[in-house]
């Protein structure tokens, strides 16, 4: 959050730099696996619609492909009965898979991912991770950064008593992660800038979403390498690995034994996370 | 440590019976400037009949031992008209010499202007000076003359592109130069994120780069040294001098407290209030200033004191609501003492911090950061006779180190008032260097240098399984923080970890003939600070933190080889070298390794290696209408993290992967070819110009291997570090140099200096960042240039 803004004044302090669209030749690797998994949990809902993106990696100028899985389980390895539950490709968007399972099924005990794809296993394996509600957003009309800016001040309290991560939603694709480091306990108030002033009567679904400590990590990885805060000096991370295995061709006994086996190498990407999240609907004035 | 010491003396010893045969007396003194008594700093002092000869020290002071007869005495130096003089010596004598600079007469001053040429017989290689009159000629962006970009066209010398910070020098990273402004270190050197260094060069005398063969009085980086010596003041008359630029203007005034006893230098520079925010129409401002201050008595001929002053603040400001300052200040106090007139000594008492605040009020926050130190130095200069000069000195450095404070910026954010555990530790270091001449073509200089370092007690210390901060999760292949398993605290006088060192410095020069010699050295240098940065270049909030329990010491070797020539009498001079170094424990950081506020640091780092190896060739012409150089250097810059042998995780043994699968990776400095090229040429007295040209391999970067969706992000991945290369950096500026012809009979002598950068205009890529438009729905690259062609202005005057 902090290296955000610092990276905007920086892009403001060049502003006399010149940016331009170059071709560039990038390198290229075989298709990988990408799994979309992360799983909003609507506390207010007995049944939560579990939404699973299943798609190819491509080189960086050649389109994404959906991937089509041959099958796609999550199972609550702490329920005795019951906790099994098959996701099915959606009827309208392809490489989507969903299933309707209790509340229960998804915040009670470890929840495993199961997928069968090109020949090849894939597991994963979760907990789920309350959130606060947000407490209040206030909008206004910002100029910090020159021109006009829609602002909104969020207010939201930190869950007692332990070491939080949150993902904030803030529609368009724009995110941004808190971790309570600063405002233990406490009601916690920030300002979030849009790039521009948004069109009056705009409906925005503003959203936080519980994470676990791994997962704001590579949230932060993911959110920097997408350029939303790669400022003009920063270096890129990596290959962003998230917590898949692929087990094909390996020791696997089990996912109470996952720890112990070597993966495979053909690694996916993508997370598997089950958060809590609560959302707020606003109407730009 | 014993033996080597025992060595050294034990030479000493045989050196000096050898010797004192004959009847020997000693001539001493001080070489300053005639018009403003200011001391000069290599002035060579020579015996053409003894073939031998002495320069003066940083103080301007000389000591030359000769047995009892007549000499001729040669005392030369750049810019300057010799002084010959016929010396009798029949007793030990002070003799103080003030030289003129060479005269009105534009063709004199080029006869001998800019010879900063290669001291054949010295031992001391891998060096480079430059003189403020040399900087000031180099064209650059925006009129802005700056000292460390003038040392960006020396061979062996880049950074991370325009607008980037710091330096790098034979492939060592920015973190790794130990940067001395009058004996103080300086923690960053920067203006505006880099655009313009931290040292006004109206203050400035002299400077000198060691990028190796480093002598033992030197330590605490690997890499290099570069000393910054300020003006002492005139103790003549009162001066002043100054300029007005398109970024910043300037105001140098010196001048005698007490006539040829006492002199004070105070000289501010500041850029305008809105640059390069021109077109927000908003409240802001971001806007620079320094401030340089120098007094200096001379008690009496044996004792003088200085004492001098920096500070220098940034300023950025958006509407109140984001205020970000940074900057040095630095204080020190300095006492020269001569014993006898063989014998130098300074003691130096310094102070110096670095300060980073930042208010951003739209999350609330109020932060700061910063680095203090207290340094003491006291170091001796021994002239035991002409072929045998001995240094020793201590040096004691206490450092604050204030990782981060956070604290509420209004009573409703919500911030709990934070400090990260503030870090103490105390280096010591004493040192022992010899410089002595065993034939008369073969010198060497040879020394010793013990650091200790102690890191002390702090508040709150982690302790982890196994001792280890940083976890290998072999099933998803990345490394982890490992969760701390309690903490200690400790107290302040409490040492939690301490390293020793011992770093022995070696040189020797082999003179061929009068004008060509070889020269190699050996250099160990230990690092006990670490700056910690992901970007290629250091940025204001980067923090330094020391080595400790779980970060270890950068030790480095360095070996050196080099051929060097004078040509036509001097006219030209030819350096070639070669190098290797390696370092040991270079710190490098696990995958998204968050490195700001903190608290942890130790649980995102690894301990890695590095190495750098390369030619260096460097082509001057020193004399004529046109002087410059051609400067070539081949290298290669590398770095690697190996996996840690096996870590035991569940019972089962993994191999690690390390950082780049623990192969070898080019560093963000690694430059194959960097070529650069100065002239300048003075026409008649009213004008001169000056061109430098650049080209460089592009700088290591990394394209995307393949890119994913994830909720609703396009995120493009990469594979191995800094495989690709920004497209190679080219770039010629040129300027002219006006001195109008009526400025002889006026007070106020006026000078303009138009120059142009980037001539060509070539959009030379500071970086290519890969992401989506949003707009377009396509994926794209995206090149940032920095500066494209960009003319100036800048009026100078001296009154």
């Amino acid at each position: 959050m902090l290296t955000k803004k610092l990276y905007i004044t920086l892009i403001a302090v060049i502003n006399l730099a010149c940016v331009d669209v170059i071709d560039v030749e990038v390198p290229s690797e075989e298709p990988r696996l990408v799994i979309d998994a992360l799983i909003r949990i609507d506390s207010s809902l007995d049944m939560i619609v579990v939404k699973i993106k299943a798609s190819q990696s491509a080189s960086f100028f050649d389109s994404i492909l959906p991937a089509s899985l041959t099958e796609i389980t999550i199972r609550n390895i702490d329920l005795s009965s019951n906790n099994t539950a098959i996701l099915l490709p959606s009827t309208t968007e392809e490489g989507i898979y969903e299933v309707v399972v209790p509340k229960e099924f998804l915040i009670e005990g470890r929840v495993a991912l199961n997928i069968l794809y090109n020949g090849e296993t894939y597991v994963s394996i979760t907990n789920y991770v309350p959130a606060p509600d947000i407490d209040s957003i206030e909008q206004s009309i910002a100029n910090v950064f020159g021109g006009e800016q829609t602002e909104l001040e969020v207010s939201f309290t930190d869950l007692p008593n332990r070491n939080d991560y949150y993902l904030f939603d803030f529609d368009f694709d724009e995110y941004l992660t808190v971790e309570d480091e600063f405002f233990k306990n406490q009601q916690f108030v920030f300002s979030y800038f849009y790039d521009d002033r948004l069109e009056i009567g705009r409906r925005l679904k503003i959203s936080i979403s519980g994470v676990s400590f791994e997962f704001f990590d590579y949230l932060n990885q993911v959110i920097a390498q997408s350029g939303q805060t790669q400022g003009p000096f920063q270096t890129p991370a990596g290959t962003v690995l998230g917590n898949i295995v692929n087990i094909t061709d390996t020791d696997f006994s089990g996912v109470e034994t996952l720890e112990n086996i070597i993966p495979n190498k053909n690694f996916p990407l993508g997370y598997f996370a089950i958060c809590e999240t609560y959302e707020k609907t606003i109407i730009i004035e | 440590m014993n033996f080597l010491k025992k060595a050294i003396l034990s030479a000493i010893f045989i050196s000096n019976i050898f010797l004192s045969a004959q009847e020997k007396y000693t001539i001493s003194g001080t070489i300053s400037e005639k018009s403003s008594n200011e001391t000069l700093i290599g002035v060579t002092i020579a015996v053409p009949e003894l073939a031998t000869g002495v320069t003066t020290n940083e103080y301007g002071f000389y000591s030359l031992t000769l047995p009892k007869g007549q000499y001729k005495m040669v005392i030369s130096y750049l810019g300057f008209k010799d002084i010959i003089e016929t010396v009798e010596l029949n007793e030990n004598s002070k003799l103080n010499y003030k030289l003129e600079e060479s005269a009105e007469m534009l063709d004199e001053i080029i006869l001998v202007e800019d010879v900063e040429k290669t001291n054949i017989r010295d031992p001391q290689m891998s060096v480079n000076t430059l003189s403020a009159s040399s900087i000031k000629k180099v064209p650059v962006v925006l009129g802005e003359v700056d000292v460390l970009k003038a040392i960006l066209l020396l061979p062996g010398v880049s950074n991370a592109g325009e607008g980037a910070s710091g330096f790098n020098v034979r492939g060592g990273s920015a973190d790794q130069n130990l940067i001395l402004l009058d004996e103080a270190i300086i923690f960053n050197s920067s203006h505006l994120f880099g655009f313009f260094s931290v040292f006004n060069p109206d203050a400035i005398k002299d400077i000198k780069l060691f990028k190796g063969g480093i002598p033992a009085r030197y330590g605490g980086r690997v890499s290099s040294v570069l000393e910054i010596f300020q003006k002492e003041g005139n103790s003549n008359e009162i001066k002043a001098n100054g300029g007005i630029g398109l970024v910043a203007s300037r105001l140098l005034v010196e001048g005698p407290i007490k006539k040829e006893k006492s002199a004070f230098l105070i000289g501010g520079r500041s850029s305008y209030a809105h640059l390069f925010l021109p077109l927000f129409d908003i409240d802001n401002k971001a806007y620079f200033y320094d401030l340089n201050t120098k007094l200096n008595f001379k008690l009496n001929d044996r004792n003088s004191i200085y004492f001098s002053g920096y500070f220098g603040r940034d300023v950025f400001s958006l509407s109140e609501s984001f205020v970000n300052t940074y900057g040095n200040s630095v204080g020190n106090f300095r006492w020269n003492h001569l014993f006898s007139d063989k014998l130098f000594s300074n003691l130096s008492l310094i102070y110096s911090d670095y300060y980073y605040g930042l208010k951003l009020d739209f999350i609330g926050f109020n932060w700061n950061s910063g680095i203090q130190n207290f340094n003491f130095k006291y170091d001796l200069k021994h002239y035991i006779n002409n072929n045998l000069q001995i240094n020793y000195g201590i040096n004691n450095i206490y450092y604050n180190f204030n990782p981060g404070e956070i604290s509420p910026s209004r009573a409703s954010s919500g911030i709990v008032e934070n400090n990260l555990t503030k870090q103490f530790a105390n280096e010591f270091a004493a040192y022992v260097d010899v410089e002595q001449e065993i034939t008369s073509n073969f010198s060497v200089q040879y020394g010793l240098r013990l650091s200790v370092f102690n890191r002390l007690g702090q508040d709150e210390l982690f302790e982890y399984e196994n001792n280890n901060p940083v976890n290998f999760n072999p099933l998803l292949g990345i490394y982890q923080k490992a969760t701390p398993i309690g903490s200690t605290g400790n107290k302040r006088s409490e040492t939690i970890a301490q390293f020793a060192n011992l770093e022995p410095r070696m040189a020797a020069s082999y003179t061929i003939n009068e004008n060509t010699s070889i020269k190699g050295s050996y250099t160990r240098l230990s690092q006990y600070l670490h700056l910690l940065s992901n970007t290629n270049s250091p940025t204001p909030l980067d923090v330094w933190t020391p080595s400790g329990p779980f970060i270890k010491p950068q030790l480095l070797d360095q070996y050196a080889l080099g051929y060097f020539k004078n040509l036509k009498n001097n006219q030209y001079t030819i350096e070639t070298e070669i190098f290797y170094k390696d370092v040991q424990n270079r710190i490098d950081y696990i995958d998204g390794a968050n490195l700001i506020a903190n608290d942890a640091i130790e649980q995102v780092i690894l301990n890695g290696q590095a190495r750098a190896y390369g030619l260096e060739f460097l082509f001057r012409k020193n004399q004529g209408k046109f002087q410059g150089w051609f400067a070539y250097t081949l290298s290669k810059s590398e770095q690697r993290t190996p996996g840690r042998i096996s870590t035991l995780t569940n019972g089962i043994s993994a191999r690690e992967t390390g950082i780049n699968a623990g192969e070898w990776y080019n560093t963000p400095f690694d430059k194959t070819h960097d070529i650069s090229l100065f002239g300048s040429y003075d026409l008649n007295e009213r004008w001169s110009f000056n061109a430098n040209f650049i080209f460089q391999t592009g700088q290591p970067t990394n394209f995307p291997i393949g890119q994913f969706e994830f909720q609703g992000l396009t995120v493009p991945y990469f594979g191995k570090r800094n495989s690709e290369r920004l497209p190679s950096f080219n770039r010629l500026d040129i300027s002219a140099i006006l001195t109008p012809s009526k400025n002889i009979n006026r007070k106020i002598k006026g000078e303009w200096v138009f120059s142009i950068y980037n001539l060509y205009n070539r959009r030379n890529a500071a970086s290519i960042n890969f992401s989506r438009n949003n707009e377009t729905n396509r994926n794209e690259a995206t090149r940032t240039a920095i500066f494209g062609i960009i003319p100036s202005v800048t009026y100078n005057f001296k009154l």
